[in-house]
């Protein structure tokens, strides 16, 4: 619904014919040691411009804390960081034209929604067109009429856009998020999430999320990384990542995965069928259960090595029930392999 | 339930009644009687001893004292502040509130009477001062109203340094990240965010330190040597040499009026503001 606003056009940054070829954000070799653990561990990532790119693991993975470099909020123990080809891994966080979404939003409690958005264009010393741009951006994020509440006489959903919108005025080389849409409740959070993604689209800004939601990093990204340890496991676009995961942790973070001889493949590859399928990989299966779950239906299956698999079907394919003796079968293509 | 209620109150109550309002009744009533020829109190009721209050010597000495109060509480302020900022962000907290509040292990009037070894003629500091050969003849430290302004700050710091500490230390960081974030700088940090939002703290420690120096009497007697009195020192003298209880009763009430008075300013705005 924000693309909607012509205004937008304003926040857009003017980027040289030039630089849109160098990365806009650069980590080189980047480590972080805290006492008596590594929470990153040699990362190099290269953000191009206007891309929505996001940083995706369990906790602990290191993902905040990478975060937190670019931020400045922690100095990296090794590595160089660039951004616009210049370095600022040794910057204070005020000589960084990088803002940041806070998970908890980190408002100002004592400042209006207007005095939080102005706060980082009055430390700029911007006088003549600060009432302009914190109109335009508050209407950007459909904020208008809110100048005057405090941060608590808000909701959750316009306490985010607050956040966004104070940093977004500034119009930032780079937004960094920390997971800002955790806070809110899962209804909003959908769709809060397609707003995000059309934001973005609509301000051209480079976006770097972090997340531990799969589907969220999965639905707005246009690449990708996944850490695991404080080590980059995978870098790519939402499909590459998904269905050509390159271990066994990118696959099974990603989505659930059957595995039968060492072979995975995803619930939603596996077909069942009575009869013996032609040329396709198969395995007899015994059904156990059958669980409704709405928009889809899944059918746990026991192979006769005695392991179970689930096979995502829907209730316009044939029914099954428990007892029944089927084939459980799928393409090559949809087969992950490792190396 | 309300009988119950009723019967675990009963002793705060009895405490209350007996050892606050009743003897606070007596005092009215002394305050408003003529004084005996040996101290205590006679007939006829009057209101001449809060006439009498007005007389300059008596205005000038509770200027005084809302002066030196005033001055004190300022310069807990801002020696607390920083140290309550230092202390809320390390992290050995603990160890540094423990030694904020060591003072209290040693009685209040040796304190006071280390202060008189300090600042007298021939105490540590002048005799070092000229040893050094800074000075010739000793700096008048004692019997003034720096020396009860110094005896005062060093009594009531950590009556301001533990509410500021309690705000400060509650600051979510992620407010100070953000405000570096934005682009300020530490001192606009400070300004713009850390200060305002323990204003709370502030307020509390403003009234503990503020309220106890207004009515200070042991301090402005032992280090201002009588030459700098406050009202406290003046209601001591009513009751003592002066024999006068009724003006000393006057007088007491007063400044309980205006403590009264100035808590309610200043604690009105915000109800929850006091700790």
């Amino acid at each position: 619904m924000w693309s909607a606003l012509p205004r937008a056009a304003r926040f857009k940054k003017q980027r040289c014919c030039r630089e849109v070829d160098q990365p806009v954000l650069d980590l080189r070799g980047v480590s972080k040691q805290f006492p008596g653990h590594l929470a990153v561990a040699n990362l190099s990532l290269a953000l191009r411009h206007g891309e929505f790119f996001s940083l995706l693991g369990p906790s602990g993975c290191g993902k905040t804390t990478t975060l937190r470099m670019v931020a400045g909020f922690e100095q990296p123990s090794a590595g160089e960081i660039y951004l616009r080809s210049e370095r600022i891994d040794q910057r204070r966080p005020y000589q960084r034209n990088v803002s940041t979404v806070f998970q908890n939003y980190a408002l100002f409690p004592h400042l209006t929604v207007q005095q939080n958005v102005e706060f980082g264009l009055r430390r700029q010393g911007v006088r003549t067109d600060l009432q302009k741009r914190v109109h335009d951006v508050l209407e950007l994020v459909q904020l208008g009429g809110k100048e005057a509440r405090l941060p608590a006489q808000i909701s959750g959903g316009e306490r985010q856009r607050v956040a966004l919108a104070r940093s977004l005025v500034l119009a930032p080389d780079v937004l960094l998020l920390d997971e800002p849409l955790s806070a809110l409740d899962p209804n909003l959070r959908k769709q809060v999430r397609a707003e995000l993604k059309a934001l973005q689209r609509n301000v051209g800004i480079t976006f770097l999320f972090v997340t531990h939601d799969q589907e969220e990093a999965l639905s707005l990204s246009d690449r990708m990384a996944v850490l695991a340890g404080g080590r980059l496991e995978q870098l790519g676009t939402p499909e590459e990542v998904y269905l050509r995961p390159r271990t066994r942790f990118v696959a099974s973070f990603l989505g659930s995965v059957n595995w039968m001889d060492g072979v995975g493949v995803r619930p939603e590859a596996v077909r069942l069928s009575a009869q013996h399928p032609d040329g396709a990989r198969s395995k007899p299966v015994v059904v156990e259960q059958v669980r409704f779950l709405g928009n889809s239906i899944h059918i746990q299956a026991r192979l006769e090595t005695g392991e179970a698999i689930i096979a995502e079907t829907s209730r316009l394919q044939p029914a099954y029930s428990p007892g029944d003796r089927l084939h459980a079968w799928w393409l090559p293509g949809d087969e992950l392999r490792f190396e | 339930m309300t009988r119950l209620r009723r019967l675990f109150l009963a002793p705060s109550w009895m405490v209350t009644v007996t050892l606050i309002l009743a003897p606070l009744a007596v005092v009215l009533a002394y305050s408003l009687l003529t004084r005996g020829v040996y101290g205590g109190v006679m007939p006829p009721w009057s209101l001449e001893n809060y006439v009498r209050l007005w007389d300059p010597l008596y205005l000038r000495i509770v200027g005084r004292s809302f002066w030196i109060a005033g001055a004190s509480t300022l310069f807990c302020l801002l020696l607390g502040f920083p140290l309550a900022l230092f202390v809320a962000r390390s992290s050995r907290k603990n160890l540094y509130l423990s030694l904020v509040m060591l003072p209290f292990w040693t009685s209040f009037l040796v304190r006071t009477y280390a202060w008189m070894f300090l600042l007298r003629d021939t105490g540590l500091i002048n005799s070092l001062l000229q040893k050094a050969g800074w000075i010739h003849d000793p700096l008048p430290l004692l019997y003034n109203d720096g020396a009860v302004i110094v005896g005062l700050v060093y009594a009531y710091l950590p009556f301001m340094v533990l509410p500021l500490y309690a705000t400060l230390e509650r600051l979510d960081p992620n407010l100070v990240e953000a405000a570096a974030d934005l682009g300020a700088r530490p001192v606009a940090t400070l300004a713009r965010v850390i200060v305002p939002l323990s204003a709370p703290g502030m307020r509390a420690g403003i009234v503990l330190v503020f309220i106890p120096c207004l009515g200070a009497y042991l301090t402005p007697d032992l280090l201002g040597g009588g030459k700098s009195v406050m009202i406290g020192n003046l209601i001591q003298n009513q009751f003592t040499t002066a024999r006068d209880w009724p003006f000393g009763s006057a007088l007491s009430l007063v400044l309980m009026a205006m403590v009264m008075i100035l808590l309610w300013l200043f604690t009105r705005r915000d109800s929850e503001g006091l700790l």
